[in-house]
This record gives C-alpha cells, sequence and structure tokens, in this order.
C-alpha cells in the first residue's frame, strides 16, 4: 500500500511545474486525491484569460486521475491475487 | 463485472472533453465546465441511495440466501454515496459561488442533498451503536428503508417550503440557455465515466468484505 | 390477535400510569422550554414563523425524550424476550403506537395552551391550529415508534434517537410549521394536515412491515 501512496505522490510532485503558476490551483495539489477533482475547476477566477490556463486545469485533473487509477488497479490485483490464494485453500 | 473497467477509458475521455470538446457556455463561460463534473457526481450519490436501499430491501426479504452479499452492498454503496454526496455539494458550493457569490443559498437542490448527508450520518451513528451486535445488519437495513420512505415526501415539500426561492438554476441554467450537442455528449461521457467509476469501486469493496469475511470466518466486521 | 393488542395496550398504560415515567419527562421539557423561550422574549411578540417553528422545535424534542421509553423499558427491564414469545409482533407494534400517539397527544394537549398563552399567539383560526397539531403529532408519532424500535436494540442511549429521528421527521416538521403559520395568520391549512396525514398512513404502513424483522430475533 506504501509503494501505491509513493508513486501517486511522485505522480503528482511531477506535474506541479504545471501548477506553479497559479496559485489556487497549488491547493488542489495538496488537497485529498479525491477531492481533488470537485475544485479542479475552481482556479478560474484567478487564472488568466486564455485556454492556457485551461489546458493546464485539464493536466492536472488528468494527472490525478491517473494517480486514482494507478490506485485502483493497483487494488484490483492485490484482490484478484488474494481470491485466488482463498479459493486454493 | 469486467465493464466496470471501462472506466480507465471513460474517465480520461470525460476529462479531455470537458475541457477541449465541449464548447464554454454562452452566460457562463468557462466555469460551465464544472457542470460535468458536478452533475455527474450529484446523479451517481443519488444512484447509490437507490442502490443501498434496494440492497437493504434485498438483504431482509431474502430467505433462500440468493443474495449472500447484499448486506455488504448495502453498507458499502451507503460509504460510497456519502462519498460522492461530499464531493457533490463541495462541487456544487464552489458552483454556487462563481455564479450567485455565495457559497450557499439553502436552494431546494442543496437542502436535499444536505437532508441526504443527515440520513447517512445517522446511519453510520447507528451502525457503530449497534457494533458488534448480530442484529447490526438487520437494523441499519430497516433505517435505511425507512429512510428511503420519507424521500419523496421530501421532494414534494421542498417546493411548497421554498415558494420564494428563484426555480432552481443549478442543475438547469445551461440547459435553460441551451445545450448544444457537444455539451449533451459530453455530459453523457462524464456521468457514464462516473457511473463506472462508482460501481467499479463498489465492486471492489465487496470484494474486500468478501475476502475479510472469509479471513475472520464469521459476520461481524 | 385483537386481544393480544388490547392486552399489551392496557398492560403499556397501567405499567404508565404507575410510574408515569415517560409523560412526565417529555412534558417537563416541554413545559420548561415553553417558559424558557417565554421568558427569554421577554415580553416582545415573536414573529409568526418563528411561533410556529418554535411550537414544533419543543414538540419534537420532547418527543425525542419520550417516546423512545416505550421499548427501552422493555430492554432494560428484560421483558422484551417474554414479549416476543407472548405476543405476534405485529400486536406488540399496534399497541406500541397507540401508546406513543397517546403520549405524545398528551404532551401537544398541555403544551398547545400553555404556548398559545405564554407567548401571547393570536390564532385567527383555533380549529385549524387544533387540527394541524393533531395532524403533526400524529405524524410524528408514527415515523418514531419504529425507530424507538431500533434505537432499543442499539443500547437505547437518549442522542441516538434523536439522531436517527431527525432526517425522518424533517418533512412533516416542515409541513407542520407551516400549517400552524397558516392557521395562526388565518390562511387554509389542509393542504399540510393532508400531507401529514398521508406521511403518518405512508410510514406506519413502511412500519408494519419493517417491524417484525427488527423484533424478531434469530
Amino acid at each position: 500500500m506504501n509503494k501505491i501512496l509513493r508513486s501517486a505522490l511522485a505522480a503528482l510532485v511531477f506535474a506541479s511545474p504545471l501548477a506553479y503558476t497559479t496559485p489556487t490551483v497549488i491547493g488542489v495539489i495538496e488537497a485529498p486525491v479525491f477531492a481533488a477533482e470537485a475544485r479542479s475547476a475552481e482556479p478560474a477566477p484567478a487564472a488568466p484569460e486564455g485556454d492556457g490556463a485551461v489546458s493546464r486545469v485539464m493536466w492536472i485533473v488528468l494527472v490525478v486521475w491517473l494517480g486514482i487509477g494507478a490506485c485502483l488497479f493497483k487494488i484490483d490485483r492485490n484482490i484478484a491475487r488474494l481470491e485466488r490464494k482463498i479459493d486454493e485453500r | 463485472m469486467l465493464i466496470t473497467r471501462l472506466v480507465y477509458i471513460f474517465m480520461p475521455a470525460a476529462v479531455i472533453m470537458a475541457f477541449h470538446y465541449a464548447p464554454a457556455a454562452a452566460v457562463l463561460g468557462e466555469t460551465s465546465r464544472l457542470l460535468y463534473f458536478h452533475v455527474p457526481l450529484a446523479w451517481v450519490s443519488v444512484m447509490a441511495f437507490a442502490v443501498s436501499g434496494a440492497g437493504a430491501i434485498l438483504f431482509l426479504v431474502d430467505k433462500k440466501g440468493r443474495f449472500p452479499r447484499s448486506e455488504d452492498t448495502f453498507h458499502n454503496s451507503a460509504s460510497l454515496g456519502t462519498l460522492f454526496a461530499v464531493l457533490a455539494t463541495a462541487s456544487g458550493s464552489v458552483w454556487a459561488k462563481l455564479m450567485w457569490g455565495s457559497y450557499w443559498n439553502w436552494d431546494p437542490r442543496q437542502t436535499s442533498i444536505v437532508i441526504l448527508l443527515l440520513i447517512y450520518s445517522a446511519y453510520f451513528s447507528l451502525r457503530s451503536a449497534l457494533a458488534g451486535k448480530t442484529a447490526r445488519g438487520r437494523l441499519s437495513a430497516a433505517y435505511l428503508i425507512i429512510a428511503m420512505t420519507a424521500m419523496p415526501f421530501f421532494v414534494f415539500v421542498i417546493p411548497r417550503v421554498f415558494p420564494s426561492l428563484h426555480p432552481d438554476p443549478v442543475i438547469n441554467p445551461d440547459l435553460k440557455i441551451h445545450l448544444e450537442a457537444e455539451m449533451r455528449l459530453t455530459l453523457i461521457v462524464s456521468v457514464v465515466a462516473f457511473s463506472l467509476l462508482y460501481f467499479y469501486v463498489l465492486e471492489i469493496l465487496n470484494r474486500l468484505s468478501r475476502i475479510r469475511d472469509s479471513v475472520e470466518g464469521s459476520h461481524n466486521e | 390477535m385483537l386481544d393480544a393488542v388490547i392486552g399489551n395496550i392496557v398492560k403499556d398504560f397501567r405499567i404508565e400510569f404507575r410510574r408515569r415515567f415517560a409523560v412526565n419527562i417529555a412534558l417537563s421539557f416541554a413545559a420548561i422550554t415553553t417558559l424558557a423561550v417565554s421568558l427569554t422574549a421577554g415580553g416582545v411578540r415573536l414573529g409568526v414563523q418563528t411561533q410556529s417553528m418554535l411550537f414544533w422545535v419543543i414538540l419534537f424534542f420532547s418527543a425525542m425524550n419520550g417516546l423512545a421509553h416505550v421499548f427501552t423499558r422493555e430492554e432494560e427491564e428484560g421483558t422484551a424476550l417474554f414479549l416476543r414469545i407472548s405476543s405476534p409482533a405485529a400486536a406488540v407494534y399496534t399497541a406500541k403506537l397507540v401508546f406513543n400517539i397517546v403520549v405524545i397527544s398528551i404532551i401537544a394537549a398541555v403544551i398547545s395552551p400553555l404556548y398559545v398563552f405564554f407567548l401571547n399567539v393570536d390564532l385567527a383560526t383555533p380549529s385549524a391550529f387544533v387540527a394541524a397539531t393533531c395532524a403533526g403529532a400524529l405524524a410524528i408519532a408514527s415515523s418514531t415508534t419504529v425507530l424507538a424500535a431500533i434505537v432499543a436494540k442499539a443500547g437505547g442511549r437518549g442522542s441516538l434517537f434523536t439522531i436517527i429521528s431527525f432526517p425522518v421527521v424533517l418533512p412533516p416538521l416542515w409541513i407542520a410549521i407551516g400549517a400552524t403559520r397558516a392557521s395562526i395568520t388565518g390562511n387554509a391549512a389542509t393542504e399540510g394536515v393532508v400531507f401529514l396525514l398521508a406521511f403518518s398512513g405512508a410510514l406506519i404502513a413502511v412500519s408494519y412491515m419493517l417491524f417484525a424483522h427488527i423484533w424478531i430475533e434469530e
């Protein structure tokens, strides 16, 4: 479990250069992974005009989803392994 | 169910579509993109409640043991439903702040999501008070069914209690103004993505409960 | 079956009459709260919405204090097992429901004149006020009786009953407040009363179906 968390954190850290320009988005990085999706659209008032900001938000949300998806995938595989072990018993 | 694995495709697709494919709405601008996250979250939280209620009914009437996992299903669905309801409330209040300048207005929709959260918190309080008792599944299922019976009355009550409020614009602004084909498609993809996510995590939680049961060899957690 | 119902009702009333536990606590709470509100209002006549809201808040919390007693008493005194064996579940539920309805009617009957008196409520249509109060009391009693059965099996600590009752009692509470307000200002309260009766009916029906699952132990 720790490995999964660490890899998710690494993914988020790599995404931070995208975020440093918009202060509100940094709050997204520090937020719990699940809730980050809800707040990802918050930067709209603070972000400058133009669809550069929109792309940036999109990439952050995608990276967050990557973290969540990776966690889910790992959990799925671990559970499958446990189930196989139990069925063998 | 293998179909839930499609979430790995649908969710990134929904995110990309929400930001690039769908155009910004006429009046609201870029903030309208919250629609593609807030609406599916609210929809899934209602669906989770319905699944929870159905699971509770199945659990109580199941005499032949045809649905062995119904107890875990309704409890896990309640947990997931709480999470999605909290997220829906958070995204909704952020959007309300952007649109009307205040986080909370006691709009009909906001009120009903608060009631749903109240029901869930009462359910979890009951559940923890019943820890260790064999009747826990039955009693918490009974409570869910009672709460579910009271819900339709809510939907009826709320328009009468808040007659002076403007008609609910939370769900409707873009739909009333106009929902172009691209926006509709993005919304559908997003709803599908979040629903798949819900069913996927529910399935994972159910499998976890099953493993825990067989490891501990009893029905109590 | 009818014998079991009547027998249980008589038994519950006899016990209650002997010790007057539930009624006393609930009535004292309601009276104290009413007096406290009147005292702190300091003679200022509150608005109509505030008056109707406070009335129902007082009734709700008195109900929370008094209505769980009928089931928790059985669990505490160890008579629950005997009751399970001797009477069918539906009879037990009917008896407890009737008892709770009577208790909250007593509370409402005592508190309404006290409230109108102390808070200077200017009733435009007293009959509508009485109807709204009765219907609201019935709604509270019918929705909380089955919840009291659940709470009794969960240990019966007082605040748990309030926590799980509140979301279920909230719709009739809202409507009752609206109906009371209508009766104070002189508008028609019939819609609210009909809603409260419908709510009571639906909750009683669901409670009947669920009670067997709650009451009977495997």
